[in-house]
């Protein structure tokens, strides 16, 4: 009540100052506000794309599914299919939201914050239309799912040429970002 | 009668099978086979005027809970099922937990032109952006939806049918095009007698088919999209039905009757970096025929539409603001044509701004607060009538506030 009491009071303060000015001055404080918040944003995501420059977020399969395309990964990982190329049922492996190669893999893919695609899987599931994915402690837990699962797709780190031949020795790899 | 037998057989499989996924869950391991998701919000909202919640304007609590299951039988066929109840004011309320839905579906690619499935029992309508999780507060831009599209009066009769779904996802000029065609009984509860006619009846609503369909493309930048809704609500009266005009003053008499209820949504939005821009119309073709004697056909189509802007800050903060557009009488906008009850003019058409926040304590946790400023009543409900209750105010606000868990 008191909160509900609070907000109307402030925001009819709001109303009242968007009603006094010209269509012009509200658009440039927006602006104003928006933009070096966005600034501050983009200067984060680069800081962060410079610091793991070596790195690189590898997308991959069970060996014997070696026809996969980036293309598929996109369309099975926003759960508007469920099938792979070949007819199996993809089986999605996926990292804990908030990890580097989970916020690198998706922004990538899909263009999505880990909350913004989490929502995207929640919209599926409670209709009915899709299943959230398998969430894996870490790497090599991944690994070893898509390993032995016909059908499974994931994706991890690597940080140099040595880790990539080792995993090429154990998976397909379907891409590797830059 | 048909269509209450295939709701209690579904209702009882549904539970049934859910039931059994449960207790299979808690007595192996979690397998990539099985997966169990639920959701709880809890909130609160508050009005200044009017009768958006209920009689009681004050604080009304809103619950929304729904626990949902799916299982891989094989390959090409899941099952996949979900319970839930909301619990909001007197109008938009489940009267009793509700099979939300309840299906097998069967995928396939054969074909080779995208994927096809093709779903068989209690299926969701793909209404709009939002229609087919509208309970399940992290879906949502906001904690109440734009009614000028989404309108709670019609929720109950919206949300899931019992009947067959079939649906083609196919590539499309670098872009994903889904068509989605469902036919099938809905099912209502007592609680659409009262968004429909207020609290004076309690007969019952049968519904035989409701048929939608459903055309959408998307990509990277832009979302497109087309639904068509029709539903014949069929109601049979009690002895001593009324519509509450003035409570103990004025209330009358209704009779059986039917409405016939076409419905066109079509969705726009556009990705701008990450800001996202939302725009949904919709025109409703509401034919009533009887229920109040004498009264004969009459036909009142309803119009509304919203642009709708919503920006993360950043992964954890999520903004939107929204300005929307309803008319009670679309073929009256300028309000000239006497209207069946007497009401201020304003009764007839709604104006709202809202603006509003989410903050994402973590996967599970998200916290919600928002806050309309609205210029008139006329998506208050009950549908066939303005109530005193209803028209108290031109300028009113309308505020919530929620906390939600998923997982």
């Amino acid at each position: 009540m008191l909160v509900g009491a609070f907000l109307q009071t402030h925001f009819l303060r709001i109303i009242k100052f968007v009603k006094s000015t010209n269509f012009m001055r509200v658009c440039i404080a927006v602006a104003a506000l928006c933009l070096p918040t966005k600034a501050a944003f983009t200067a984060q995501a680069e800081t962060f794309n410079n610091a793991s420059m070596q790195q690189q977020v590898v997308f991959i399969s069970h060996p014997q599914n070696n026809s996969i395309t980036l293309s598929d990964i996109k369309r099975l990982y926003s759960l508007s299919r469920k099938l792979l190329p070949n007819g199996d049922r993809a089986a999605l492996a996926v990292l804990p939201l908030k990890n580097k190669e989970s916020v690198n893999a998706f922004r990538f893919l899909l263009g999505l914050y880990p909350y913004q695609l989490q929502r995207k899987w929640d919209r599926a599931v409670f209709s009915g239309k899709g299943s959230q994915p398998d969430v894996f402690a870490d790497s090599a837990a991944l690994v070893e799912y898509v390993q032995n699962n016909k059908g499974a797709i994931g994706y991890v780190l690597v940080a140099d040429n040595k880790e990539l031949i080792t995993l090429q020795e154990a998976v397909h790899v379907i891409a590797i970002v830059e | 009668m048909l269509s209450r037998l295939s709701s209690s057989l579904i209702s009882v499989v549904a539970t049934t099978s859910l039931f059994v996924l449960l207790i299979n869950s808690y007595s192996v391991p979690a397998s990539e086979k099985l997966k169990i998701s639920g959701f709880v919000g809890v909130g609160t909202s508050h009005t200044s005027k009017n009768n958006f919640l209920g009689e009681g304007k004050s604080t009304i609590p809103i619950v929304e809970v729904g626990l949902s299951a799916s299982y891989e039988i094989n390959n090409n066929l899941n099952f996949t099922g979900q319970i839930g109840q909301r619990r909001f004011s007197e109008s938009f309320s489940d009267e009793n937990p509700r099979v939300d839905f309840a299906s097998f579906n069967y995928f396939s690619n054969d074909l080779q032109l995208g994927e096809q499935s093709i779903s068989l029992g209690r299926v969701k309508l793909p209404v709009g952006f939002y229609n087919s999780s509208r309970d399940v507060p992290s879906t949502r831009p906001s904690i109440l939806l734009p009614q000028s599209v989404y309108l709670d009066i019609f929720r109950n009769s919206l949300l899931s049918v019992d009947g067959i779904q079939i649906n083609t996802t196919n590539d499309l000029f670098d872009g994903t095009l889904f068509v989605d065609a469902s036919i099938g009984s809905p099912q209502v509860d007592n609680s659409f007698n009262r968004a429909m006619f207020g609290s004076g009846a309690n007969g019952d609503w049968n519904i035989d088919l409701s048929k939608n369909l459903h055309v959408s493309f998307s990509n990277d930048i832009f979302f497109l999209g087309a639904t068509f809704t029709s539903l014949q609500p069929d109601y049979r009266s009690q002895p001593g039905d009324t519509i509450v005009v003035v409570k103990d003053v004025l209330e009358i008499p209704i009779v059986d009757g039917m409405v016939d209820i076409r419905t066109l949504v079509l969705s726009a939005r556009v990705y701008f970096g990450q800001l996202e821009w939302s725009n949904e119309y919709l025109y409703r073709d509401i034919v009533v025929d009887d229920f109040v004697p004498g009264r004969g056909k009459v036909e009142r189509p309803q119009e509304g539409y919203y642009t709708q802007v919503r920006y993360p800050l950043s992964d954890d903060v999520n903004l939107f603001a929204r300005w929307e557009r309803f008319y009670r009488n679309a073929h009256d906008k300028n309000q000239s044509e006497p209207r069946p009850f007497p009401a201020p003019l304003w009764a007839e058409i709604t104006t709202s701004v809202s603006f509003g926040a989410s903050y994402q304590l973590n996967r599970n946790w998200q916290i919600a607060a928002e806050i309309h400023s609205v210029n008139g009543s006329a998506w208050l409900p009950p549908f066939f009538i303005t109530t005193p209750e209803a028209t108290e105010s031109k300028d009113w606000t309308l505020s919530a506030l929620q906390i939600s868990y998923r997982f």
